[in-house]
């Protein structure tokens, strides 16, 4: 029976880590080139974090932007660089709170501002996605994502997305997270479980995605 | 004796596989996975879909759009020299004027009633017998400046007189100005 390859899920080669140990620790001495290659190398991937947490370009456009302005202010107090990644996602999760926060405040005072109706409409909108095919099945893959997200409690879905969406280890997600790794692990497979039940998604997986 | 679904992994022990196998010491199960199909089958299974899932949303996301801008300056130690020197100069100023607030609002000399103070009810005036009392008397009669006081008692004679400050104080709903 040949063996299936798949990919190394989460941390990056061990190169790479270490060359991002080591940007950090010229940024926190305040070496400007440093930090302006970590954000190159963290961009698109904070980016696509802040984007499935909020459906939103416009949002995690400028959210994203908060983040590396909050890093290049506060790197100074990053205690160990090696651990970059899990406090640069965690300046991430605390903006997309925050962003969550205000949106559900502002919410109150009107039943559809202004923005909220442009974000609806940005997130309904497929992105670059060329073909009409494509764009049934953009739209149809976050409709199914969402149906299982939304039963999913908020720390089985965050440390789910974290692990399988954002490709963080079980390590980082607990220093994003600030909890034990064994509550971490609990969580997780609590989403496993019922990801594995899902079977519309998993159907709908199999038959759209190679 | 253990019957062949006792011998297979759980769907614990799979979880864990497909979440830590870069992490996981070489374990029996690790064997196991190599000689059961069974088990083999469930784990690759739901690593694939699992795949998918992280591959749709890479694909069905957008790429930025926008540049990063960062702040002129050094990382770090820009905020830590301009703006936290700013916020201790802004410190010190806020402490200056509350400390010279303080020192215009403080005790002042006791008014007479020509002053427009209406002297204290009976059940007040034999408060004053009391030393404790004349003191908080005392403080209650010089807490507001004088002005305050004399609008307080033209509003008493004649609510119509200052309805300009009760506008100020309390401005009608169909104000739209007030944010």
């Amino acid at each position: 029976m040949p063996e299936t390859h798949h990919p190394t899920p989460a941390s990056p080669t061990p190169d790479t880590a270490t060359e991002n140990t080591e940007l950090a620790a010229a940024a926190k001495n305040g070496n400007r080139y440093a930090f302006t290659r970590l954000a190159d190398r963290y961009h698109e991937r904070i980016f696509k974090m802040v984007f499935y947490r909020t459906r939103s370009r416009p949002d995690a456009e400028d959210i994203t932007q908060d983040i590396f302005l909050q890093a290049f202010r506060s790197i100074h107090r990053l205690k160990e660089p090696e651990r970059f990644e899990g406090w640069l996602y965690r300046i991430a999760m605390n903006r997309v709170t925050d962003h969550h926060r205000k949106k559900k405040f502002r919410s109150l005072f009107s039943p559809l501002m202004e923005n909220d109706r442009e974000d609806i409409e940005n997130a309904e909108r497929p992105h670059e996605a060329a073909e009409a095919v494509d764009r049934v099945v953009q739209a149809q893959f976050w409709e199914q994502i969402q149906a299982l997200l939304g039963q999913l409690p908020r720390m089985e879905k965050e440390v789910f997305m974290l692990r399988f969406f954002d490709d963080l280890g079980i390590k980082e997600i607990s220093q994003v997270l600030g909890k034990s790794e064994s509550t971490i692990k609990t969580h997780l497979y609590r989403a496993l479980a019922k990801f594995k039940e899902a079977s519309s998604l998993r159907e709908f997986l199999g038959e759209n995605l190679p | 004796m253990k019957s062949a679904a006792d011998m297979h992994l759980t769907d614990r022990r799979i979880f864990e596989f497909l979440s830590e196998r870069d992490r996981l010491p070489p374990t029996s199960e690790h064997d196991h996975l190599e000689n059961c199909n069974h088990c083999r089958g469930r784990v690759d299974a739901l690593d694939d879909d699992l795949r998918r899932l992280k591959q749709g949303a890479e694909r069905f996301a957008p790429a930025p759009d926008r540049t990063l801008r960062l702040p002129e300056g050094l990382p770090g130690k820009s905020r830590r020299s301009g703006r936290f020197q700013a916020w201790k100069a802004g410190l010190g100023i806020a402490a200056t004027f509350g400390i010279l607030l303080l020192a215009l609002i403080g005790i002042r000399p006791d008014r007479t009633p020509s002053m427009g103070v209406a002297p204290p009810p009976q059940a007040a005036v034999d408060d004053l017998e009391d030393p404790e009392m004349a003191e908080v008397h005392l403080l209650a009669r010089n807490a507001l400046p004088t002005s305050y006081l004399a609008i307080t008692e033209s509003i008493e004679q004649d609510p119509d007189e200052e309805e300009g400050f009760i506008d100020f104080l309390i401005p009608p709903l169909e104000d739209n100005s007030i944010s």
